[in-house]
């Protein structure tokens, strides 16, 4: 069993083995989390596993049993004031107009909502650290920079 | 007529079939003749077909381009709005399947805003002035007393005339025989018009559905009762199925069907479920065979250009004008150098999908391409179903870069669907990516130049090698690869023509048709070129002790004045002048991409104590003529900086065990957060000057700035790509 977006989801015998990714997508479809390289390298199919950013691709849904899970589908609702539907990590992604082919991108926003889960103000160093994982090959990347300090900004001056 | 025939009888003819006598083209038909991609811009009077009033009173845009992060259809949205007086909401984008609308050209080379600009906003005019007809019919007035208000008009009174209102439950389509003038008038090319949809935020919804998880990529398809495709591919360049044990594949649960094509060289698997293709993929014993493996040093020794130009045998000249025999050669104002590139993947953040479903006379395709009637004609050709009858859904694409014209998923869905007679989907795996999708070529470029006493370059002679990049192996078969390969193509020759004033020139190269698939990535020859010839030109500077701006402009004399305008910009934007830390070095490389012209600056600090090489800032000036979204014309300024960066310091090719080397992103570095720095970006516009490229031309000028910044801060001169901490510091 595990919970995913809030929701209680059993999961069928013949598939406890297959990846929390192929799960998600293939079981479930939410396709939201992507399929990047399948080993871990490029952060494409980043989720929270208890608020934690973590790689699907590299866990099976056999090793989450009880888990809390959160995918992009669910990350809005994780905000108490979820303005727009839209957690500020995506709202500030929208108003920096971060994504180019977009991709990677909620890969991208799960790993920096972790990121300021933990650190609410991260620093330049915080930033590269949480963020080296998780590949851009349209290099978007001084943008989502610039829209994590605006989130880490908005969800300071909303709390 | 049927356009993909035109643009074949076109690719005949610019490759010198019609000019040889060869009388090929009526004399045989079918298979013989490859499916080439549509190429011809369009024609301005095409755009009608682009625009339509739903009943609901938006204007539905089926955007000819493909989008694949570039931004496109964002700003050819614009073009519609400001057109026809929309905003935002009013405005629907939609990226239309193969049966929506006419093939059109190919979407590549950053030439969608300078070839689509016109016909688009033509088109949204036409429809504009459709509906402003309709409106003076139904208020029995003159057409001439309603102005423009917002998606609608306005009679003499104020009152208004909503597009809803005259749209009154139908579409309003533009017929071919409606006839406009060619002088209507285009809103988009009144500069006073131009703030008020500058003004508004483009892009938003796609923006918001990206963030949000709900933008369908073609990985993201799901077709009722759909089933599970693999294609096993030749593990070795060349390699030949021998045979293959599926005995025990066929016995694991869940799959559907597994077989030997000898024909297409493969194994298939068709499974009920998505979970069990890579154990079943395992459990397939196949041995392949090759007589003799591609090594990394057959590759090396084809494409040596020192060895072409000791027998000064060059396939193609690019530019001869002045003399060059039996000069005295000063030897203290002469350099020979030589300048290399590697093979390099496009590593795209989606590996390639499709699903296909192919029935007895008809078929279709959802997936994603540069060019989804190419795919169409592919699919056509390959299921031997009529082009008509065959419909690709496009859907954005998640990373494109020259990389995805090509579509070898939906290709093998296809031969997968016709086996079973379902809808079949095939997603490639990381590993497939990197291994059976084409690369940059590599280039190998040997310069001589000669300055004279004041600085200016008397000499350049460049031969350089590199494989074939329009005329690929992926497209043409074996059989016409010859007759291509007498033309000269415009990939792997771009940007090899230097921009500056030089009376004695002569540029020599051979493609030369390796086993290893080349083709086209971004920028296509630009940035390898590119990296040679301003690699070149700061050695040049230096060798005439001249600074490095001084000496392009110097060199540039009168020509290409939009150039030198770029070069002083980023100037003064770096005020180069200004003494830098210890260890630290910019470097300024220039190119004009296409028409495009960019320079660029880039700061590096070699840090010797740590052994570290950071690129820290870089400053980007460029004109590509009218901008119509700033910010997303910045956008691919500051991506395209990170991918020249990438390729100057990380992107790294190889063969090994007679096949691509790179498996996955372990073996191939690219650039990611921490290497990223700070970009600063200036546009030189004049709203007179129409809308260019802005796609690319920021790689070009990239590498060699960087080179160049890591000779200002060492010493040393590199002159390889790409080039690692451990070389800067052994």
């Amino acid at each position: 069993m595990l919970l995913i977006n809030g929701s209680t989801i059993q999961v069928p015998n013949n598939v406890r083995n297959v990846t929390l990714l192929n799960f998600l997508r293939d079981h479930l479809g939410l396709t939201g989390t992507k399929f990047g390289c399948s080993i871990g390298q490029c952060g494409a199919c980043t989720v929270h596993v208890d608020g934690e950013a973590m790689r699907s691709c590299q866990i099976t849904v056999n090793e989450l049993d009880g888990e809390k899970i959160t995918t992009i589908e669910g990350l809005a609702d994780t905000w108490r004031d979820g303005k727009d539907g839209l957690h500020p990590v995506q709202s500030a992604w929208v108003e920096k107009m971060v994504p180019q082919c977009g991709y990677c991108q909620t890969g991208q926003i799960m790993s920096a909502a972790a990121l300021l889960n933990e650190t609410q103000k991260p620093g330049p160093e915080d930033i590269n650290m949480a963020m080296d994982g998780n590949i851009c090959r349209c290099g978007t990347y001084n943008r989502i920079r610039e829209a994590i300090n605006l989130a880490s900004k908005n969800i300071e001056g909303s709390s | 007529m049927n356009k993909s025939i035109l643009g074949r009888r076109e690719f005949l003819k610019r490759t010198g079939w019609v000019a040889v006598g060869v009388t090929f083209v009526g004399a045989c038909s079918g298979p013989l003749l490859p499916v080439m991609p549509f190429s011809d811009p369009p024609a301005t009077n095409e755009g009608r077909f682009w625009v339509q009033l739903l009943p609901n009173g938006k204007v539905r845009f089926f955007c000819p381009r493909a989008e694949m992060g570039q931004g496109i259809a964002i700003g050819l949205t614009q073009v519609v709005a400001q057109e026809l007086n929309l905003s935002p909401d009013n405005i629907e984008t939609i990226n239309p399947a193969t049966s929506e609308i006419q093939p059109v050209a190919l979407t590549v080379g950053s030439e969608s805003m300078q070839a689509f600009f016109s016909p688009v906003a033509y088109g949204a005019a036409c429809l504009r002035e459709s509906l402003r007809s309709i409106a003076a019919e139904q208020a029995s007035v003159p057409v001439s007393v309603l102005k423009d208000g917002d998606a609608a008009f306005l009679l003499p009174n104020g009152e208004e005339i909503s597009y809803r209102s005259l749209a009154n439950g139908k579409s309003v389509l533009l017929n071919e025989n409606d006839i406009f003038p060619e002088d209507i008038k285009i809103y988009n090319l009144d500069s006073k018009r131009s703030d008020k949809v500058k003004k508004q935020v483009w892009g938003r919804k796609t923006m918001e559905d990206i963030v949000t998880g709900k933008m369908t990529y073609s990985r993201d398809i799901i077709i009722d009762d759909m089933l599970y495709g693999r294609v096993i591919k030749p593990d070795t360049i060349g390699g030949k199925l021998e045979n293959a044990d599926i005995a025990r594949a066929q016995e694991i649960p869940g799959v559907r069907k597994v077989f030997i094509d000898k024909g297409r060289n493969c194994v298939a698997i068709i499974c009920d479920k998505p979970f069990v293709l890579d154990k079943v993929e395992q459990a397939v014993k196949v041995t392949w065979k090759v007589d003799k493996p591609f090594t990394q040093q057959d590759m090396d020794t084809a494409l040596d250009a020192k060895k072409y130009l000791e027998s000064d045998d060059f396939e193609h000249t690019l530019a001869e004008q002045g003399k060059f025999r039996n000069r005295a050669q000063k030897s203290n104002s002469s350099l020979n150098n030589r300048y290399q590139t590697c093979f390099v993947a496009h590593a795209a953040m989606e590996p390639r999908s499709a699903v296909a479903w192919v029935k007895d006379n008809s078929a279709e395709v959802w997936g994603a391409s540069q060019s989804v009637h190419f795919v169409r004609d592919r699919i056509a050709q390959l299921t031997g179903i009529s082009n008509d009858n065959v419909i690709v859904h496009a859907h954005r694409l998640g990373g494109g870069f020259g990389g995805r014209i090509l579509c070898q998923a939906a290709e093998e869905a296809a031969f997968l669907s016709q086996k079973v007679n379902a809808p079949v989907r095939v997603q490639w795996t990381r590993e497939e990516e990197f291994t059976y999708n084409h690369v940059q070529p590599p280039f190998d470029h040997i310069i001589n130049a000669t300055v004279s006493e004041k600085g200016l370059i008397t000499h350049w002679k460049n031969s350089f090698t590199t494989a074939p990049i329009i005329f690929t192996s992926a497209i043409l078969p074996r059989h016409i690869q010859f007759l291509a390969d007498l033309s000269q193509e415009d990939g792997s020759p771009r940007g090899a023509h230097p921009p500056y004033n030089i009376p004695n020139l002569l540029i020599r190269y051979s493609d030369v048709r390796i086993p290893l698939v080349t083709s086209s990535w971004r920028g296509l020859g630009a940035a390898p070129n590119t990296f040679a010839i301003e690699s070149m030109i700061d050695e040049l500077a230096v060798l005439s002790d001249l600074d490095p701006f001084e000496f392009r402009l110097l060199n540039l004399g009168n020509a290409h004045p939009r150039l030198k305008k770029v070069i002083e910009k980023v100037r003064e934007m770096t005020r180069m002048d200004k003494k830098l830390p210890a260890n630290y070095g910019r470097g300024i490389a220039c190119a004009i991409y296409k028409e495009t012209p960019v320079a660029v600056v880039v700061e590096v600090h070699a840090d010797p104590s740590e052994k570290t090489l950071k690129v820290t800032q870089a400053w980007i000036a460029q004109d590509c003529g009218r901008v119509i979204n700033a910010d997303q014309v910045r956008a691919q300024a500051e991506g395209n900086l990170v991918w020249g960066l990438s390729y100057a310091l990380k992107e790294k090719g190889f063969l090994e065990d007679g096949h691509i080397g790179i498996k996955n992103y372990h073996q191939y570095p690219l650039a990611r957060m921490s290497d990223t720095p700070k970009i600063h970006i200036e546009q030189i516009e004049d709203f007179e000057n129409p809308p260019i490229g802005a796609g690319e031309p920021v790689i070009a000028p990239t590498p060699a700035a960087i080179a160049n910044a890591i000779f200002a801060a060492t010493s040393k001169r590199f002159r390889q790509l790409p080039i690692s901490e451990e070389d800067v510091f052994s």
